[in-house]
């Protein structure tokens, strides 16, 4: 028996990423629902996936046995536990929770009711995370020195609401935006202790757009900055005991190492070919059918994801602001 | 006072919407057309809304109770006359006071000299047209209106922020190590500090001022040249081994850049830049590089006309001149740049 899945938030990331890969994956699953309180994103939606629709879960009485959280970020916790309380196993955007504690109940929840909550972090799908990470655990490159990653670019992403942008909205800017990526790369690359050093950002009454952030993990400095503003080098560089090690922060396949000796080689990792967004959202969905028929682990959890929350929120706890003075930042 | 604000999500409205943002008894509803836009202004607690202004049932609602408007949405050039007289037309629906309406001192064109407000425009290029367009059609639809309208025609606006005047500057310097174009540099570049234009906006809304159109160009406070300002913003940066270009060299190489951005528009050479790897991805890359940083013929006649834009009108009118000293400018513009990595 196929399972029936339900789809929550029909925006850009839905359009953009999970409906495209459902079209072609559409065998797969039994019925799908969409589901959203907007008619015009539901019929966007119906249009690349043909499917049932509903504007909440609740309104859903068919059996649901997969759920997709693909909702403004603040939503998340409150819809997944719809979701677990229904007995679906649940993938959910990133970043999968806001709140470390709402995080720990979720990480609790699922293992009491022994479901699934699978984490779209589309970076660790990358062919060069599963290379470099099996490189590393090998010490391939010796100890970790430091890494610099600048990362950004002037924000295009056609957002189909403005949440993120409302006053009040807490937690939507760049460090949760892109950082959350930036971390959770570093996070399932090292699997570090992470220690937080200091930050600054310039969210003088909202959520920001730029931050600066340090941190140490096991010991080495991580330089990290973050712009929706301006395309910053968008290079990470990783410095190593025995070379450094770059690779195009958006390029999922190629990375480039710098051996001390003088040697220097630039590798394309095409393992499994997939490198585009449309086969990376095939990946991840392919990866969470198969966790919740219990073939195979999910490649981010919850559980695996919820230090990089509480990172996160060690950085907006502990962050500084820039100058607020207009033109200062 | 209740305001709103179109083209929030731009460099002029990110600026207005901070420094309204600032003020007591304000307020401000920043209109932008798109959400991505929005992160300027969020990260001050602005209030935002999304209207397009060629939806005109979008920003219908939006209007009722403002007191004032201010326009400085980039528009088309061709669309921009209409749609401006559609958002006016709704404005004197709604009742609003006052209307600012953002042009630029682009529609004079190639006049040399002192330009004041009272020579007529003369644009030599689609963008000036436009917007010497939209004036006309403004202050025709105004008359017999109880919405006043206030037009200002900013100069060069520069600070941060600005794509144009500053990040670019800043690039071409930094890549070109330019410390001065020579003759091709010589013409008078009339800076006025964006927080200047955004006070000047502000101004127009807020003041008492005398019944009518009032039409008002908007300039900075120094009288510098091309040559000058990337000297001085060099010298900001801190950027070593700059050297002044030939102005022959210069010229020769701009043309090059303007057949190879003909070339650009080609999809056959587009594709093949998407496809390209070693040499060929390099040279490409390296034409594109080019390309950003020789200016187009539009822009190379600007950097040598010797034009001075006169403001005196608008320090009357408004009872306010733009303040802020090209050094502090330069200043901010370079500490701002450095802040987000574009040098």
């Amino acid at each position: 028996m196929t399972a029936n899945l339900a789809l929550i938030g029909c925006g850009a990331i839905a359009r953009n990423f999970y409906l495209p890969a459902l079209a072609k994956l559409r065998t797969k699953f039994g019925n799908i629902w969409l589901v959203d309180p907007s008619d015009h994103a539901l019929s966007t939606a119906r249009s690349i996936v043909p499917g049932r629709t509903a504007s909440r879960l609740m309104d859903i009485t068919d059996e649901i046995h997969l759920v997709i959280v693909a909702t403004p970020n603040h939503l998340h916790f409150p819809l997944a536990c719809e979701a677990l309380s229904r007995g679906a196993d649940v993938l959910i955007e990133k970043p999968f929770v806001i709140w470390p504690d709402e995080g720990r109940q979720i990480v609790k929840a699922a293992a009491e009711c022994n479901r699934v909550i699978a984490i779209n972090q589309t970076r660790r799908y990358f062919p060069v995370a599963g290379e470099l990470r099996e490189q590393i655990t090998e010490g391939a490159f010796g100890a970790l020195k430091s890494i610099v990653h600048r990362e950004g670019t002037r924000l295009v992403w056609p957002f189909e609401s403005g949440a993120g942008f409302a006053r009040g909205s807490r937690r939507t800017g760049v460090v949760m935006d892109f950082g959350v990526h930036v971390v959770d790369f570093y996070h399932y690359l090292f699997q570090p202790k992470w220690e937080f050093v200091s930050a600054t950002h310039d969210g003088f009454c909202g959520p920001e757009g730029l931050a600066e952030i340090s941190l140490r993990a096991n010991d080495a400095p991580i330089s990290i900055r973050l712009s929706r503003y301006h395309e910053q080098e968008n290079i990470a560089h990783l410095f190593f005991e025995c070379a450094e090690v770059s690779f195009d922060v958006y390029d999922s396949v190629t990375y480039s190492v710098h051996w001390k000796t003088g040697k220097s080689v630039s590798i394309a990792t095409d393992r499994s070919g997939n490198a585009g967004y449309g086969k990376l959202a095939e990946q991840v969905l392919l990866n969470f059918l198969a966790a919740s028929e219990r073939r195979e682990q999910p490649i981010c959890d919850a559980a695996s994801s919820l230090p990089v929350i509480e990172l996160l929120d060690q950085i907006y706890h502990q962050a500084g602001l820039f100058p607020a003075s207009l033109g200062a930042a | 006072m209740r305001i709103v604000v179109f083209g929030a999500g731009g460099f002029v409205g990110g600026w207005i919407c901070e420094e309204l943002s600032l003020r007591d008894n304000i307020e401000q509803i920043a209109c932008v057309r798109k959400w991505a836009s929005s992160v300027r202004l969020a990260r001050r607690g602005i209030e935002i809304r999304q209207a397009d202004l060629e939806n005109t049932k979008e920003y219908q609602t939006i209007l009722t109770g403002a007191d004032a408007v201010i326009n400085a949405a980039m528009l088309p050039a061709q669309k921009e006359p209409e749609l401006v007289a559609t958002l006016y037309s709704a404005c004197v629906l709604a009742g609003v006071r006052r209307f600012v309406q953002m042009s630029s001192a682009a529609l004079y064109g190639n006049r040399i000299g002192s330009v004041d407000e009272s020579m007529a425009p003369a644009p030599d290029d689609a963008y000036g047209r436009g917007k010497a367009e939209m004036e006309r059609r403004l202050v025709e639809s105004s008359k017999g209106s109880d919405t006043q309208v206030v037009i200002l025609r900013p100069s060069i606006i520069y600070g941060p922020f600005s794509e144009g005047w500053t990040v670019r500057y800043v690039e071409r310097i930094a890549k070109g190590r330019w410390k001065g174009l020579g003759r091709a540099g010589d013409g008078t570049c009339n800076l006025v500090h964006a927080q200047d234009v955004a006070r000047a906006a502000i101004a127009a809304v807020t003041n008492d001022i005398a019944p009518g159109v009032h039409i008002l160009n908007v300039n900075g406070p120094d009288h510098v040249t091309w040559n000058e300002y990337i000297e001085r913003l060099g010298d900001e940066l801190a950027i070593p081994n700059r050297a002044r270009q030939n102005a022959v060299w210069f010229r020769a190489m701009s043309s090059a850049a303007a057949m190879l951005r003909i070339g650009a528009r080609f999809n056959s050479v587009r594709s093949l830049y998407r496809r390209s790897r070693g040499a060929t991805r390099h040279a490409m890359t390296g034409a594109k590089a080019v390309t950003a940083l020789y200016p187009a013929a539009s822009e190379l006649d600007l950097l040598r006309r010797k034009v001075y834009y006169l403001a005196d009108r608008a320090a009357k009118t408004l009872r306010m001149s733009p303040s802020i000293p090209l050094d502090e400018g330069l200043r901010q513009s370079a500490a701002w740049c450095r802040l987000h990595g574009i040098v």
